[in-house]
């Protein structure tokens, strides 16, 4: 069993994310669980930035604060990081270049660009070349699995790099095993993997989703750190026949995902807080004309451009309550890439079953963070495309697009093009027709119709997960990205011998009706874990289920949340 | 055949006696008509304000939507209907004040729609306000001692954006109105017809009778040619003394929906949902 934190660290464009993915996927390959955060600073190049990867035999969906092994790349990584290296760690750094201080035993000084020009004949393969110290240091015997995710990263390059990577990395490797032989203290063999397993990031889990739920048309703006769930969708729009376009703005991405809704396909937008400001009144639009839309937040820290690299789950409160008037909505948020795609399948699903906007809330952490997953572990929902009118019996033009069938019934939907039918769709309030109406109580009748899907909906929601002791003194609360640091900070104190559990929502409006599973008299605390100022979700549970939390733990610095923090502010 | 009394929509219209959007819808019921199409092939998209409410008057598809985003929702029913009509319709203020920057890039993208601005040169729901196309000089609610700001000729605007198709028409002329309608539905690409329009309650200066003391139709003009985009330039920044009314400039070229349906293919509405399977998808990330 091991559990380390590998972080590289250095200007941005050094290569960072290329060594953190390199080690990841090797270590996914050769059986063991990965997750990589990146710590980032809005630029394209320079400034100080790290990947952080975590290595472990179970699964690990956090970051760490501290490192067992840190590689720097120039001198203010060092500077920057040099006291995150835990008291037996690694600090490798290229001694021909800098000279980090600190106790002696820790230093593993590695000629990184003399070996690189040597072995890899291009200062370029750097990166390859600590890699393979990375891999010597940790006494893994995964070369095989690591040459193979080189082969595949650079075969787009030709033959002659691949092979100049591999003797980086072999050299790193070498360099290490001739120099530091004896401060290798590991052992890592690969395991053998029963499973498929794969690597892949938040955003590209949205996604894949997204597509393996059949959505065909996608609009959106590029906005960090939502941007690459744009990219993969237009990347595969060709292949998965799906209709895709840069919108000119938020407000444009948003009316025509709704335009398409309303033309008969499943369709989506993604953007970031700042984004999502900007198509607030076609959140509203969606409610009032029930047209089916999903979109996903990928929040960051606001106010306005906030820290626009940077983590936060800052959005909730402006997710639930965006849009004028009153309309239900579902907020959904993955807790990890794997839950990702059911999320996905999800939020189409209840957008078309009951004609509503549906929010999927993730954040910089989720979005740009790579996880092992197992195949094990993705599931879906089949599509429910909710009811369609019977055009083929009905007399011509009798169609109406919102018939009050009944309490807690949705109006059949039709296609715009059905023979002898058309629908109307409406912004104003309007008559079951769709016409523009003025009449009160009618109003208030469709009102409810538009308010009250959220009662069927909340029926039938998915449950919070509960884990942990039966019998927990200590219970922490979150919701989305957050599920693996709040995991890990309750198994820790199960190993203090404090039972610890955890309660943890993926469904975030409306929120299921639960019986508490532990009892609430015998905790020491109940504690609300939040990535953001005040506890957004703490205030919706505490109402919702008219009970309070004893404590919130709160973190809004822009950092992800880690099961350190937790415990420092338990 | 399709008659108008297939079009008779069971909603009364709210709009006021003598009103130009009147004659506008009746051409375009004629166009419609005459081009032989039937109720359910057409989708009628709009913003809000009073034109915006003319999907009301007249039995079609309709999608009757935000304040200036008319052209998004049109760009997306299209995209995913590409077999349909579609007709976006609305105001001076929805189209070149709230709606401006979608506007732009709807030119841009070219999908294949029909934009039809009724252009009456001031706010009318909102009962008299200066909109993007006021003359100077123009007294209103909100331009107490005249307009200051300059007029935008949005026609020009089309121009310059290289918009396929340019076009003005004038409320008090249908049968030339019900013309230029068809050309733009039949015209491959987007098409603007830029829509003179008397609001006989709020603007007591752009009147009938000032439209037609100014009017004159390109069609009757010797050698002129709607492809030559300097030349349409030019027209498109006339006005004052004499307006020009008909098709400003016209050349098709790819429409948005050929990047991505090859003649023949179903609509995306109609394609059964069919999703790949996760597990294919997963497959790049072993």
């Amino acid at each position: 069993m091991f559990d380390l934190t590998i972080a590289i660290s250095g200007p941005a464009g050094a290569g960072m994310q290329s060594i953190s993915f390199t080690l990841a996927k090797t270590f996914t390959r050769a059986g063991y669980s990965a997750y990589i955060y990146h710590d980032l600073m809005s630029r394209i190049r320079g400034g100080n930035n790290t990947s952080i990867v975590r290595l472990k035999t179970a699964p690990v969906n956090s970051s760490k604060e501290t490192f067992d092994l840190l590689v720097v790349l120039d001198k203010e990584a060092a500077e920057r990081n040099r006291t995150k290296v835990k008291q037996n760690g690694f600090l490798v750094f290229d001694g021909d270049k800098i000279a980090p201080t600190g106790s002696g035993e820790n230093l593993i000084s590695v000629p990184l660009e003399k070996l690189a020009l040597e072995a890899g004949k291009d200062k370029i393969t750097i990166n390859s070349v600590a890699t393979g110290a990375v891999l010597a240091l940790l006494g893994s015997k995964v070369q095989t699995e690591c040459f193979g995710v080189v082969k595949e990263l650079f075969a787009s390059k030709g033959e002659e790099v691949v092979n100049n990577n591999i003797a980086a990395i072999k050299a790193g490797f070498n360099y290490v095993l001739a120099n530091y032989r004896e401060k290798i203290k590991l052992d890592i063999e690969p395991l053998r993997v029963v499973r498929k397993r794969f690597l892949l990031t938040g955003s590209e889990a949205l996604g894949l989703g997204a597509i393996a739920a059949g959505v065909k048309f996608y609009a959106g703006y590029p906005m960090s750190p939502s941007t690459a769930i744009m990219e993969y969708i237009a990347a595969r729009a060709k292949e998965y026949n799906i209709a895709f376009e840069q919108a000119e703005d938020e407000i444009a991405a948003i009316n025509m995902a709704i335009g398409a809704g309303y033309g008969g396909v499943r369709s989506m937008t993604a953007t970031s807080g700042g984004g999502f400001a900007l198509m607030i009144e076609g959140v509203s639009l969606a409610g009032m004309t029930e047209t089916p839309v999903v979109i996903v937040i990928a929040q960051r820290p606001g106010p306005a451009t906030g820290f626009p690299t940077r983590t936060e789950q800052g959005d909730l409160n402006m997710a639930l309550h965006a849009g004028h008037g009153d309309f239900a909505r579902v907020i959904l948020a993955p807790r990890n890439a794997a839950e990702a795609v059911y999320i996905m399948s999800k939020a189409f699903n209840y957008a078309e079953k009951y004609q509503i906007p549906v929010i999927v809330l993730t954040d910089q952490c989720f979005n740009d963070s790579s996880y092992t997953v197992n195949l094990a572990d993705v599931k879906s929902e089949p599509p429910d495309r909710g009811e369609f009118f019977n055009a083929a019996g009905a007399e011509a033009y009798t169609y109406k697009r919102y018939e009050l069938l009944g309490d807690g019934c949705i109006s059949k939907r039709m296609l715009p093009g059905t023979e002898n039918q058309v629908v109307y769709a409406d912004s104003d309030e309007h008559t079951m027709e769709g016409h523009i109406s003025e009449d009160g109580k009618f109003r208030e009748r469709m009102t409810r119709k538009r308010l009250d899907k959220y009662i069927e909906i909340a029926k039938k929601i998915d449950k919070p997960i509960y884990y942990g002791e039966a019998d927990p003194k200590v219970v922490f609360t979150g919701w989305g990205s957050s599920y693996g640091a709040l995991r890990e900070a309750a198994d820790l104190l199960n190993e203090k011998g404090i039972p610890a559990a955890v309660l943890h929502f993926n469904m975030i409006f409306p929120l299921p009706e639960i019986q508490l599973p532990f009892d609430l008299a015998s905790l020491d605390a109940f504690v609300c874990v939040e990535n953001n100022v005040t506890g957004q979700f703490a205030d919706i549970f505490e109402k919702h289920q008219r009970i309070s939390f004893t404590k919130r733990i709160l973190r809004y610095d822009g950092r992800p949340l880690t099961a350190e923090f937790i415990l420092d502010n338990l | 055949m399709v008659t108008k009394e297939d079009y008779i929509s069971s909603d009364p219209s709210s709009w006021c006696p003598g009103c130009g959007n009147f004659s506008i819808l009746q051409a375009l019921k004629q166009a419609l008509v005459e081009l032989d199409l039937a109720p359910w092939q057409v989708v009628m998209v709009s913003g809000i304000g009073q034109a915006a409410k003319i999907p009301h008057y007249l039995r079609v598809n309709c999608f009757n939507g935000l304040h200036g985003r008319a052209l998004p929702a049109a760009f997306g029913i299209k995209t995913v209907n590409h077999k349909l009509k579609v007709i976006a319709a609305g105001g001076d203020g929805d189209a070149y004040a709230e709606g401006g920057n979608h506007f732009i890039h709807a030119m841009r993208r070219n999908p294949d729609l029909t934009y039809l601005v009724h252009d009456n040169q001031i706010y009318g729901l909102t009962k008299g306000q200066a909109s993007p196309t006021t003359d100077l000089g123009m007294k209103t609610g909100t331009t107490p001692s005249g307009s200051v700001d300059i007029p935008e000729s949005p026609l020009a605007v089309a121009v310059a954006m290289n918009c396929s198709f340019v076009a003005r028409g004038f409320a008090g002329d249908i049968p030339h109105l019900a013309g230029l309608i068809k050309q733009g539905i039949n015209h491959k690409g987007f098409a603007l017809i830029d829509i003179l329009q008397p609001c006989v309650t709020f603007n007591k200066i752009n009147t009938y009778q000032w439209y037609k003391d100014r009017v004159y139709k390109l069609d009757g003009e010797p050698g002129y040619d709607p492809s030559d985009r300097v030349k349409a330039f030019e027209k498109a920044l006339e006005w004052g003394a004499k307006i020009p009314i008909g098709v400003i400039y016209s050349k098709e070229r790819p429409v948005f929906e050929d990047s991505i349906f090859k003649p023949g293919d179903a609509s995306l509405s109609r394609q059964p949902l069919n999703p790949p399977d996760f597990v294919k998808l997963l497959e790049q990330y072993l």
